[in-house]
């Protein structure tokens, strides 16, 4: 093979390797189920469900920092707080979605709701644990 | 020259220290609406007091909420609302007993109260939102 031959080649393996993954990102940008173009039902379910994972996570994280400075009888304040949280939040959802009892958006506006008072939720105990610390 | 300088430098770094500390103490505490009241227990009044307006305005929202439900979703809106005190509550008692034995107590579980009320009245005038919709 000349050398002019060989560079082809190579250049030619190069663009062979990277199309796949350039067309694969272009794939997953597409099915993105929280882009503002998703409009169809799976997508939104998806997109909320995601949403609720990451505030659940977040909750976590600002419940473990919270709990871990507190002393064993605040400790047990708190799970109480925590477990009478969670009634409400389902209790609450499960009214906010029966406006849409039956229809199809029903499960979407459930899931939305159990992300917002999540969140909510996490931005409480966060605000604790700053109370708690003395800082902003 | 230079060792008196370094002697009033470490004379005075502590006192600025301190006076930036205190201002930074003073600038992260939480300004409340009852600020400025003589005694703590004339505070506590005021936090009260500002838990009572909350509540009101909750009962208003509530109760426009219910006008317009069937008896099943009131219901169901009244069990959310039975689960939402329990949690207010509790977390309330909560958030005060980090004082608990000071004389600020009272005052930080009312405005946990009200705090925590008007999120609840927020949230029911967005669900009355929602349905008029």
């Amino acid at each position: 093979m000349t050398t002019g031959m060989k560079t082809f080649v190579k250049t030619v393996v190069i663009v062979l390797l990277f199309v796949p993954a350039a067309a694969g990102a272009h794939a997953q940008a597409q099915e993105d189920p929280c882009a503002p173009e998703a409009q169809r039902s799976p997508q939104l379910i998806e997109c909320a469900e995601r949403k609720f994972k990451e505030a659940t996570a977040e909750l976590k994280r600002a419940r473990a920092a919270l709990y871990e400075d507190l002393e064993p009888r605040s400790r047990v304040k708190l799970r109480a707080a925590e477990r009478l949280w969670l009634s409400y939040r389902k209790s609450n959802c499960d009214t906010e979605a029966s406006i849409y009892e039956g229809g199809t958006i029903q499960p979407l506006i459930q899931l939305q709701c159990m992300a917002r008072v999540t969140l909510e939720r996490a931005g409480e105990l966060k605000a604790q644990f700053q109370t708690l610390h003395g800082t902003d | 020259m230079k060792t008196r300088q370094i002697i009033l430098c470490s004379l005075f770094a502590p006192l600025l220290l301190t006076a930036a500390a205190g201002a930074k103490t003073q600038k992260q505490r939480p300004t409340q609406p009852c600020e400025g009241y003589g005694s703590q227990a004339e505070a506590s009044g005021c936090a009260h007091r500002e838990f009572q307006a909350a509540d009101a305005e909750l009962n208003k929202a509530y109760n426009r909420l219910a006008g317009i439900l069937d008896a099943e979703e009131k219901a169901a809106l009244k069990e959310a609302e039975l689960a939402w005190i329990k949690y207010r509550d509790s977390n309330c008692t909560f958030e005060s007993s980090q004082y608990a034995g000071g004389t600020m107590r009272p005052m930080i579980e009312s405005f946990c109260m009200a705090r925590v009320t008007k999120a609840r009245t927020a949230e029911l005038k967005e669900q009355f939102e929602l349905r008029q919709q």
